[in-house]
């Protein structure tokens, strides 16, 4: 289980997760935390994860400024 | 009407049990189960009185009368092998039953053993000391007696080890708050100043950040800067910025430069 | 003449008309070699000393007091502040015992985990000694060389917990975190240069006059003295009897691992010394095995890092962020705490500086009722009574550095 904080990165933060989510072992449990902006950023993520080929476990609102996935191998 | 809070017992408790949980037990066997132990049993059961006896977690637990305890740890110590005392303490069980448990943990290298002899006594009686056989319990014994108040009989230094020696309460006990009783709050001012001066002082500030902003002899702040024991400014002075050493401002706090700073990947060992 | 009041007390100890001028000094609490606050009584005849009897109690902080009014999981973080040079072996050694109290099984990459975090401890630990005893003695190189080499070790340890002194990097029940990715890189270049810095240090040491001198037979401990005082670890190993917990009574993953237990029978202070320069050997070996444990965790893919008991301990992550009945559990578990079932287990791991011993006596509530610390440096510093008298003052410090006490567990 491995938490990654992406929310400095403000909106660009797909291609660190595309980074992260390639080169993520199988079997391991993968949590991001990035910030919502104008909510596209949750459909995004959601469409990259199942682009990557991996399991949404589960998707979160964090608080007033941020948003977590939980992604699973 | 005040709620009634029992005195005998002021540790923490939870906030909640369910009114029908049993707590279960940990699983003990019985002695017989393990040779090394029956061997040790039977030899402390020739001449000694054995209440109780049990294996726990791998470790034997033996039940004596308080007043052989001598006797016991020698017959281990000597023809048993057990050749040191771990550890030696007590247990309170004054609320419940107004005794003290003393337990015995001793470890056998040569078998590879571990067993505790354990025995109660009254709140008010006395142990025998086992110092002449295990030195190592004469610094455990003044502990006990530091923390509990359990007395030892003919020990070469009975004295307080942790606490101060003038120290009053038993620290351990569980009449003993944790935060200390008001002994305990007022122990300093009344060695240094006397307990007259206790209003002068004051009580004792436990909040390690607690900031007081108009006691300029420990504070002071950022911006409104006064001499010690000053009178601090008042609340529409103007603000005395923090001005770099560069703009003739406090000497030796310079800007950070970034193109100057290097970060280094590895350091060249 | 001196104005006694309260605030300035006038000590009679220094008179020189007595028929026996006996002087008492003290080794006071606050001394440069004093390793922590000993304050130490000598009564002496001009440099020998007579009678010593250390006055422990001033780092006192009342762990065991706060244990009885902490949930278990609360209490990690204080058995840090215990011996608080090598703290992943304290945590260890309390996670150790409510484990068998609650008899929990845990996960192999966990037990890989936490054997790495306690060997880098004990080589942290050694070299922290090795450091200040030679500082004490006067070697100023050797403090900065092991100095230099405990920064690579606490950048390692800082990788994985965060902490460089206070860790708290071990759970009840498993490891919080996996190792990030540079952790063994890191560590396999760290081994490597290992033994030629150890070959370096004892080249500057082994054979040096000063070092002999204060060293060889001073503060002889026969094995009856050792044993009756309950002197463990290196202490013992020295008076010839080859105790080692993790070697006679081997818990985590000890038994799989092969390591030699260093013991020799001199009794003296150079003997101890070998002995830990040869056991930071012994650990450098162990964490070589240990890196190849872990590559065959991440091989055949087992990723759990905490054990699988839903009354004791909170679910993985996983579990925590999907499912609605775990997370309800673990709200339980935080606030409350978990409740052992009634019964005591006394368990002890061998920590860097001897035996480690935690009874623990649980009534089933949250709370333990007793917990009593068996700090091995607490006996370390009670034999100073019978062991100083006949030596001279220099020897004193030599004593207190090999020794290897650490206030923060003498006092708890």
């Amino acid at each position: 289980m491995k938490r990654y904080d992406l929310r400095h990165l403000k909106d660009e933060f797909e291609p660190r997760m595309k980074e992260i989510l390639d080169k993520h072992p199988a079997g391991e449990v993968a949590i991001f935390l990035f910030e919502i902006g104008d909510f596209t950023s949750v459909q995004r993520s959601a469409d990259l994860v199942k682009e990557c080929g991996l399991e949404l476990a589960n998707s979160l609102k964090f608080n007033e400024a941020d948003w977590t996935i939980v992604v699973k191998k | 009407m005040r709620a009634y809070k029992p005195k005998d017992d002021v540790q923490k408790k939870s906030y909640y049990t369910d009114r029908y949980w049993v707590a279960p037990q940990v699983p003990t066997s019985k002695v017989e189960d393990d040779a090394v132990f029956a061997a040790d049993l039977a030899a402390i059961k020739e001449k000694f009185e054995v209440l109780d006896a049990y294996i726990q977690v791998g470790q034997m637990v033996v039940y004596i009368n308080a007043k052989d305890n001598y006797g016991v740890l020698e017959v281990l110590k000597e023809t048993q092998g057990y050749t040191q005392l771990s550890e030696l303490s007590a247990i309170d069980w004054v609320a419940k039953k107004g005794e003290f448990e003393i337990f015995y943990q001793m470890l056998s290298m040569s078998k590879r053993k571990r067993l505790r002899i354990k025995c109660f006594i009254k709140q008010d009686e006395a142990i025998e000391s086992v110092n002449t056989l295990f030195r190592s319990a004469d610094w455990s014994e003044r502990e006990m007696f530091d923390m509990f108040g359990v007395k030892v009989n003919n020990h070469p230094y009975m004295k307080r080890i942790l606490m101060p020696d003038d120290w009053e309460g038993h620290p351990l006990l569980k009449t003993y708050p944790l935060q200390g009783d008001e002994f305990a709050a007022w122990y300093e001012v009344d060695r240094i100043y006397g307990k007259e001066a206790r209003a002068i002082v004051g009580p004792e500030i436990r909040d390690s950040a607690r900031v007081d902003r108009y006691d300029t002899e420990r504070f002071s702040r950022l911006g409104y800067e006064v001499p010690m024991g000053a009178e601090p400014k008042a609340k529409d002075a103007e603000e005395t910025p923090l001005a770099y050493q560069e703009e003739g401002g406090v000497f030796m706090i310079d800007k950070f430069e970034d193109d100057k700073a290097v970060i280094i990947e590895d350091r060249k060992r | 003449m001196q104005q006694p009041n309260r605030l300035r007390p006038f000590f009679e100890n220094i008179t020189f008309d007595r028929e026996d001028n006996e002087m008492i000094i003290n080794f006071g609490p606050q001394h440069p070699s004093a390793h922590g606050q000993l304050r130490l009584i000598l009564h002496m005849q001009q440099e020998q000393i007579t009678k010593a009897h250390p006055d422990i109690g001033y780092l006192h902080r009342g762990m065991e007091k706060m244990a009885e009014n902490m949930i278990y999981n609360e209490f990690m973080p204080t058995t840090d502040r215990m011996d608080y040079i090598a703290s992943s072996s304290n945590n260890y050694g309390f996670a150790l015992a409510v484990e068998k109290l609650i008899d929990l099984h845990v996960p192999r990459r966990a037990k890989v985990i936490r054997m790495m975090l306690l060997e880098i401890n004990r080589l942290m630990s050694h070299l922290f000694w090795l450091a200040t005893t030679a500082l004490d003695i006067g070697a100023m190189t050797i403090f900065l060389f092991a100095f230099r080499e405990r920064e690579y070790l606490m950048d390692i340890i800082e990788d994985y917990c965060g902490a460089r002194l206070t860790h708290a990097a071990i759970r009840i029940g498993g490891v919080p975190l996996d190792i990030p990715d540079n952790f063994i890189p890191d560590l396999k270049d760290f081994l490597d240069k290992l033994p030629q810095n150890i070959k370096d240090y004892e080249d500057l040491l082994d054979t040096n006059r000063i070092w002999l001198m204060r060293m060889e037979n001073v503060g002889v401990i026969s094995e009856e003295m050792a044993l009756s005082w309950g002197c463990s670890g290196p202490m013992l190993r020295a008076s010839n009897t080859p105790w080692d917990i993790r070697k006679e009574e081997p818990y985590e993953l000890y038994d799989e691992v092969e390591f030699e237990v260093p013991y020799s029978d001199k009794c003296d202070n150079y003997a101890r010394y070998k002995i830990y320069m040869q056991e930071m050997r012994e650990s450098a070996k162990i964490l070589y095995q240990t890196i190849d444990m872990y590559e065959e965790t991440v091989k055949n893919n087992e990723t759990e890092l905490m054990a699988h008991a839903p009354q004791y301990i909170s679910a993985p992550k996983l579990e925590l962020m999907t499912q609605n009945y775990s997370l309800m559990q673990h709200f339980v578990l935080v606030t409350q705490g978990m409740r052992p079932p009634v019964g005591e287990v006394y368990v002890a791991t061998e920590s860097p500086k001897g035996e480690l011993g935690f009874y623990i006596n649980s009534q089933g509530g949250p709370y333990p009722y007793r917990l009593k610390l068996r700090a091995p440096s607490f006996w370390h510093t009670g034999i100073l009574t019978d062991l100083l008298p006949g030596h001279y003052i220099p020897d004193v410090v030599s004593i207190i550095g090999t020794t290897n006490i650490v206030f923060g567990e003498v006092d708890r």
